[in-house]
């Protein structure tokens, strides 16, 4: 508090500064020191598979959106109605936030599945057959 | 804020690492029920902890955390969270972008003197858990009133 003998002032300061990067997730990542939220994506030879910890989440804040090879991935983890000042700690990241990916593979944009669980996202993409390379056989014609 | 300059009740005893012992300034042992070397990286969950009416209220987030993983421990002062996950993606697939490790999750906190241990309760839901620690009855802030001497 301002005025108060025994207000220490950096604290004062880290509060505002808090505050500030609070407003924006990206920042407020950067302040944590890891990606918001984080993702993994992983290859198997048929699919693409995202993984995203999401906790505290509801599916109905996910929202996916495909162009061409790119996905679109967005949500909002919604803040707490919490006043600033009731926290001791705050390390939990809140507002909006998107994630684009671009394959270098075609996926098909109908099979797509998205499955949320305890606050992992899964979401799958099979690749096009047609692209995988596939050996093709001469055959001979007798004369 | 009244509380400035007062001890804070719940703090975190180790510093974020994915160290699998355990450093830091606890000297008890905590309980080690089960061995967690199956996975290299123990994470140390992002944690809110806020004052609500009577108490504190500490939030973590466990994504990938169910009841039967989960155990919340208290020994002595030291409240101790400890979540194991399973990888969600298949075995065989290879990673190309990583920007998390998967791990176990665990963390400790030191309750102060003032929270009543008989009455923490915790619930889980969507990867976060939510764990209710109240003063003890006789500590709550009571307002008393304060009456001026009649006039003479």
């Amino acid at each position: 508090m301002p005025g108060s003998p025994d207000a220490d002032p950096f604290r004062e300061l880290q509060r505002e500064m808090g505050r500030l990067l609070e407003a924006i997730p990206a920042l407020q990542a950067w302040r944590v020191g890891h990606p918001f939220p984080a993702m993994n994506l992983l290859e198997t030879a048929d699919r693409y598979t995202i993984t995203a910890e999401l906790p505290g989440q509801e599916s109905d804040n996910i929202e996916l959106s495909v162009a061409g090879q790119s996905l679109t991935i967005r949500g909002v983890r919604s803040a707490s109605n919490i006043r600033d000042e009731a926290y001791r700690r705050k390390e939990r990241i809140s507002g909006s936030w998107s994630r684009t990916y671009n394959f270098p593979t075609r996926f098909d944009p109908e099979r797509i599945s998205a499955v949320l669980t305890r606050g992992v996202l899964v979401i799958e993409l099979l690749k096009i057959e047609e692209v995988r390379v596939r050996m093709i056989s001469v055959t001979m014609t007798p004369e | 804020m009244s509380d400035q300059g007062q001890a804070i009740p719940v703090s975190m005893d180790e510093p974020r690492g994915r160290l699998p012992q355990r450093p830091g300034p606890v000297t008890q042992p905590i309980a080690t029920r089960q061995v967690l070397t199956h996975r290299a990286a123990l994470r140390s969950p992002q944690t809110d902890i806020y004052e609500a009416d009577g108490g504190l209220v500490l939030e973590a987030d466990l994504p990938g955390a169910s009841e039967k993983t989960l155990s919340i421990h208290l020994e002595q002062n030291v409240l101790t969270l400890r979540a194991q996950v399973e990888p969600a993606a298949p075995a065989e697939a290879r990673m190309i972008q990583q920007e998390y490790t998967l791990g176990d999750f665990e963390r400790s906190f030191i309750l102060s003197e003032d929270l009543d241990r008989s009455r923490i309760s915790a619930e889980l839901k969507n990867g976060v858990l939510r764990i209710w620690l109240p003063r003890m009855e006789r500590l709550q802030a009571r307002v008393i009133a304060v009456r001026s001497p009649e006039q003479p």
